[in-house]
């Protein structure tokens, strides 16, 4: 394993020396090529727009011919073998790890839990199981971007991590549970929604839990089946304790847990040396999972 | 002049309109309430149903036959609150005395069928609570609107009373008597 942190070390280094010579090339370059267009014209604002526009098209054209972003992915994606694979084996075992893909869009939109707006990244997949629950988990940007042609606006829906989990009850309608903070989320709510896909808001008969959380279903009899009053109490440690707003959705009996965290989890920083690396975000990623299962009881397997 | 005339007509109007929309929510809140016994009833009906499967796999073990067990057990339509708790006391009853037997037989306990018909008297049960707590909950929001002014008026006018709630019965938070 040491050797292993050593040569990823030494990649490190290498990309970031790499990458220090094109900003180098690309900033002389442009500095040049501006400084002589300001000399001649004498328009100022034209030479430092000039200095980025070539600046920036130069380092990426240059980043791109003599490889510097394929060492840069190369270096994340044995930074995640070392130091996200690993620690995600020694927590559950067998896990199976993609961290160039993640959980496909059509699966998110169809939950239809979320906005799902005009652009979707996702990456850092992990498949696994703990207790004998099985989860899959990816980190998932969604936006929504306009343009008018004079200016333009991106809004982030979400951004955060995404887990998919066994359930350990049968049911046959959609559950959503929203924590207060959570924006964007699709209710279905709506009056032009058939009735049959429909969700309803539902008063659940604890008070706190209502100021926390809004829950809409299709059949009120089964979030109350689903919502036991053990449930709502672990969802009310859960909201005090998690790391973002987050949402729940019962589907086609899985269930959907978004953590929105508002950054990529798990990523490595360039510029920081991986012999001390921050595992920070690798463990709260563990014990999240960990978390969820234990505290609603989703190894209970009296149904199974 | 006309304004002095069409604001009490206004006036009266918004007061029918909003009259007409408490009555309607308050008879759509007994809609569901009906719904949500009728779930009750459902939930009640299975639990029986199961219960009645066990006892036929025990009656090798157990000395009583099971018409014995369940047959103080009445279940019906348009029974009573109190009908409903009591049925529902007398399944746990039988529920216990069932359990109870498999506890001195470990070949019944141990038995595919009686571990599966046990699995489905768990959900049944937990199905049973979430009607129970789903009747709950809408009686509890009838009774605050019935109580709560200005909806009291609405409700006093069109007769409408308080509901009884489906509570767990005294004798249940005893210990169960085991002999039949």
């Amino acid at each position: 394993m040491n050797e292993k942190i050593s040569r990823l070390e030494e990649l490190r280094e290498k990309t970031v020396k790499h990458m220090l010579i094109i900003l180098s090339i690309s900033g002389l370059l442009a500095l040049s090529i501006a400084f002589v267009v300001t000399a001649r014209s004498y328009i100022m604002p034209l030479g430092f727009f000039l200095l980025f526009f070539i600046g920036f098209i130069t380092f990426i054209i240059l980043a791109y011919t003599t490889g510097c972003f394929k060492k840069l992915k190369e270096f994340k994606t044995q930074y995640k073998k070392i130091f996200v694979e690993v620690p995600f084996q020694q927590a559950f075992g067998q896990v199976f790890c993609d961290f160039d893909n993640g959980i496909s869009q059509d699966i998110i939109s169809q939950t239809k839990l979320i906005m799902m707006g005009n652009r979707y990244y996702t990456n850092d997949y992990i498949r696994g199981s703990y207790k004998n629950v099985g989860f899959e988990r990816a980190d998932i940007k969604i936006q929504r971007h306009t343009s008018n042609g004079k200016s333009s606006s991106t809004v982030t829906y979400f951004n955060g991590r995404w887990l998919i989990l066994e359930f350990n009850k049968k049911f046959h309608f959609d559950l959503q549970i929203i924590g207060k903070g959570f924006y964007y989320s699709q209710k279905n709510h709506s009056f032009l929604i058939s009735e049959k896909h429909r969700r309803y808001k539902i008063e659940m008969e604890d008070i706190r839990f209502n100021q926390l959380f809004n829950v809409y279903a299709q059949n009120e009899h089964e979030a109350f089946y689903i919502l036991t009053p053990q449930f709502m109490d672990a969802l009310k440690d859960m909201y005090n304790t998690m790391d973002g707003d987050f949402m729940l959705g019962f589907i086609d009996n899985k269930l959907h847990v978004a953590i929105h965290t508002r950054k990529d989890a798990m990523e490595p920083s360039l510029f920081k040396s991986v012999k001390d690396p921050n595992l920070g975000d690798v463990k709260r990623e563990i014990n999240t999972i960990i978390h969820i299962i234990d505290e609603l009881n989703l190894d209970r397997d009296i149904y199974k | 002049m006309p304004l002095v005339f069409a604001l009490p007509i206004i006036l009266l109007f918004i007061i029918f309109v909003w009259y007409i929309s408490t009555m309607n929510s308050l008879r759509r809140t007994e809609v569901k309430i009906d719904e949500a016994l009728s779930s009750i009833d459902v939930a009640l009906t299975k639990r029986f149903d199961v219960l009645t499967k066990m006892l036929d796999i025990c009656k090798n073990y157990i000395k009583y036959e099971k018409e014995t067990i369940l047959e103080t057990i009445k279940l019906r339509t348009g029974m009573s609150m109190e009908d409903r708790k009591t049925a529902n006391t007398d399944l746990d009853k039988a529920n216990n005395f069932i359990n109870a037997v498999a506890e001195n037989y470990p070949e019944l306990k141990s038995s595919e069928n009686f571990r599966q018909l046990q699995v489905s008297v768990m959900e049944v049960e937990e199905h049973l609570q979430a009607a129970r707590r789903l009747y709950n909950s809408n009686v509890s929001q009838l009774n605050q609107r019935i109580v709560s002014f200005p909806s009291s008026i609405v409700a006093r006018s069109i007769g409408l009373s308080s509901r009884p709630f489906f509570e767990v019965e005294d004798n249940k938070k005893q210990d169960v008597d085991m002999s039949f």
